[in-house]
């Protein structure tokens, strides 16, 4: 008897929990209307407490001067990225990218949440319900296209306009610096794969912004990297050679190909170099692009 | 359990007549000769095979074909055929001792012990290197071992396979819910885990190949000296100890013949499955039970299963490459399923 007791008890307070929470929250004060990779949303207009998913809306916040009150860091670092600076390295951070904390996330009562398809799509509803979400779609493919979005979603879509042009124009001008013919190519050293990253990645849309040309193997490929075997290394040469590591170099695939890096052109004409993977990989918006920028306005020179 | 029993039976010790038996040997070392040609020759760059031919006896001669071979291509070979022969042959090992046909390294806590060892020395000393914690896969696998060992030895009765059995499945149990434990709270570790987990030939240079080498080299030799011991077990512990053997004695070199191969190869390629479990059976099916004959065959096919895997690795992904942990289950499973089918029809009623 007192068994079934307990248990009807439980199910009322689930059904009361359930009906607590049922449908999506809404913004108070004034609102604007965006559309985003899942339908439309109804945001406040000046959004005060944001909660970023991802780097790319964590990048977007930052250079548009909102500090978010949540972020997440990803799985190999204990915080968010540092190239971000003093500005976002004190952030709660509220799970890990793709695994983020509902319920910490719902303690910080935000007023927007900004992520994408790729990392949330499962929790959409969910989020929703604690907040106003945007999503963007394909975080390093259609970087450009999500930052505006974001910007938009923060009520900042002029000064996201403004900033992208500027990137634009510096990115125009340090190409003017090299022949067009000049060829750059960028590698990463996982911990079990070496990736040649395409025209379509985040690092390869600023290459084509700054109007440099790309390696055959690269050229043609459908996806945003290209996966080879230590043996196929010969194939990352270029003039110039960027290279990223996922993780510290001796844990990563390097070591592999150390015989064969050595013997790269590029790389006996101290024309390679070791980039921030956290900035060339996944500091997707303006203000990493513009780290990208002054890597290569500091290397790339005939 | 009569029908899976690995104990041969006097009138199964001498199936096939033992000119048959050579045959096959040479047949297989010549396959084995050929994969070995082909791991070298063969690869994500294309290397024309005079070329090959020519800088593998000319040596390297400093240009990209040379590094891609002397530097990728020879010591990943080196290592497909150790890990191959100690792989098999701690199977055929462990598979006699303990009497059971499911016995593989990764039944008695081998792989365990490594990745659990592993999973710590990479989250207690914050990313080392490939070739330092390939210490702690050594210890690990031994450790592993050894309590399972203990613990089957541990009350009434001594070391029976059912015990062992039984205490490596414990075991493994607990360090895999250890391993867990650490790399769920740890996600950097978790990610070095995961590429050291899938069982590589590549990566590893020829100093790490050399490293291992007098381990592998011991634990074979251990390994030779248990045939003959290992031979009369089979019949029986009260026949073998008629027969003038030290059972204790043969299990102990034994486990540490078990030991010192899984554990080497296991340090030196990461846990690569199959090779262990499904090489003695194979090689059971063509030349009986008969340790004298299964030895060879095993050293022999062992490698040729790993090279093999590995060459096939480095092919179908191109220009990318698979790890070999993941081919040997692929081409493995099916293999071992054929026998399981000839097995159930041959066996004894």
């Amino acid at each position: 008897m007192r068994v079934r007791t307990g248990l009807l008890l439980a199910l009322l307070l689930t059904v009361v929990g359930c009906s607590a929470k049922e449908g999506t929250s809404k913004p108070s004060g004034p609102t604007r209307s965006i559309t985003h990779a899942m339908g439309t949303t109804q945001v406040p207009d000046k959004p005060q407490r944001v909660v970023v998913l991802d780097t790319p809306e964590l990048d977007a916040a930052i250079t548009l001067g909102i500090k978010p009150v949540g972020t997440v860091r990803d799985e190999a670092s204990a915080g968010p990225s540092a190239y971000l600076g003093a500005q976002a390295a004190d952030i709660p951070v509220v799970g890990i990218i793709g695994t983020p904390n509902l319920e910490e996330i719902s303690r910080l009562k935000p007023d927007l949440i900004l992520s994408s398809k790729d990392r949330d799509e499962p929790r959409y509803s969910q989020l929703s319900q604690i907040a106003p979400t945007v999503f963007g779609d394909a975080p390093g493919a259609r970087w450009k296209e999500n930052f505006q979005l974001y910007a938009d979603a923060l009520g900042k879509g002029a000064e996201g306009r403004a900033a992208m042009t500027a990137y634009q124009d510096r990115a125009k001008q340090i190409g003017s610096q090299v022949p067009k013919a000049t060829t750059v190519s960028v590698v990463r050293f996982l911990t079990d794969e070496t990736r040649l990253y395409t025209p379509r990645s985040f690092s390869g849309i600023v290459l084509a912004d700054v109007g440099v040309a790309r390696p055959e193997i690269v050229r043609t490929a459908p996806d945003i990297a290209v996966n080879i075997s230590p043996e196929e290394l010969p194939k990352a040469d270029a003039d110039f050679v960027y290279a990223a590591y996922y993780a510290p170099k001796e844990m990563t695939t390097f070591p592999q190909g150390q015989a064969l890096w050595g013997q790269l052109p590029a790389v006996k004409a101290g024309k390679a170099f070791d980039v921030d993977d956290k900035i060339w990989m996944t500091g997707i918006g303006v203000t990493g692009a513009n780290r990208v920028l002054d890597d290569l306005q500091r290397t790339l020179k005939a | 359990m009569t029908a899976l029993a690995v104990a041969p039976r006097a009138d199964q010790l001498s199936r096939s007549p033992r000119s048959t038996r050579s045959a096959g040997l040479l047949l297989a070392l010549g396959l084995l000769a050929v994969l070995v040609v082909a791991s070298l020759a063969l690869g994500a760059r294309s290397i024309p095979f005079d070329r090959s031919v020519t800088l593998l006896f000319a040596g390297d001669d400093g240009s990209i074909d040379g590094t891609v071979l002397w530097n990728l291509r020879v010591p990943r070979t080196l290592l497909g055929l150790e890990v191959g022969i100690a792989l098999a042959l701690a199977g055929v090992v462990l598979q006699s001792v303990t009497r059971n046909p499911l016995a593989d390294t990764g039944l008695l806590g081998v792989n365990a012990g490594a990745a659990a060892a592993v999973v710590l020395a990479i989250s207690a000393l914050d990313y080392a290197s490939v070739d330092a914690y390939v210490w702690f896969a050594f210890a690990g696998a031994a450790i592993a071992l050894l309590v399972v060992y203990g613990i089957a030895a541990l009350g009434r009765g001594g070391i029976s396979p059912t015990r062992l059995v039984l205490a490596g499945v414990a075991v493994t149990a607990a360090l895999e819910s250890m391993i867990s434990a650490v790399s769920l709270r740890d996600s950097a570790a978790l990610e070095q885990y995961r590429a050291w987990v899938v069982g590589s030939l590549g990566g590893r240079d020829a100093e790490t190949v050399a490293t291992f080498t007098p381990f592998l080299a011991v634990g074979l030799l251990l390994a030779l000296a248990c045939i003959r011991p290992l031979n009369a077990l089979a019949l029986g512990e009260d026949l073998a100890r008629s027969l003038g053997g030290h059972v204790g004695r043969t299990r102990i070199a034994s486990a540490g013949a078990v030991i010192l191969l899984a554990g080497g190869a296991t340090a030196a390629a990461g846990p690569i499955a199959f090779v262990g479990l499904l090489i003695p059976h194979l090689v059971r099916a063509m030349t009986g039970p008969d340790l004298r004959w299964v030895v060879p065959y095993s050293m022999v096919l062992g490698p040729c299963l790993l090279l093999g895997a590995d060459v096939v690795g480095r092919l179908v992904v191109r220009p990318g490459e698979l790890q070999v942990g993941i081919l040997t289950a692929v081409l493995g499973a099916p293999l071992l399923i054929v026998l399981v089918r000839r097995l159930r029809l041959v066996g004894p009623a």
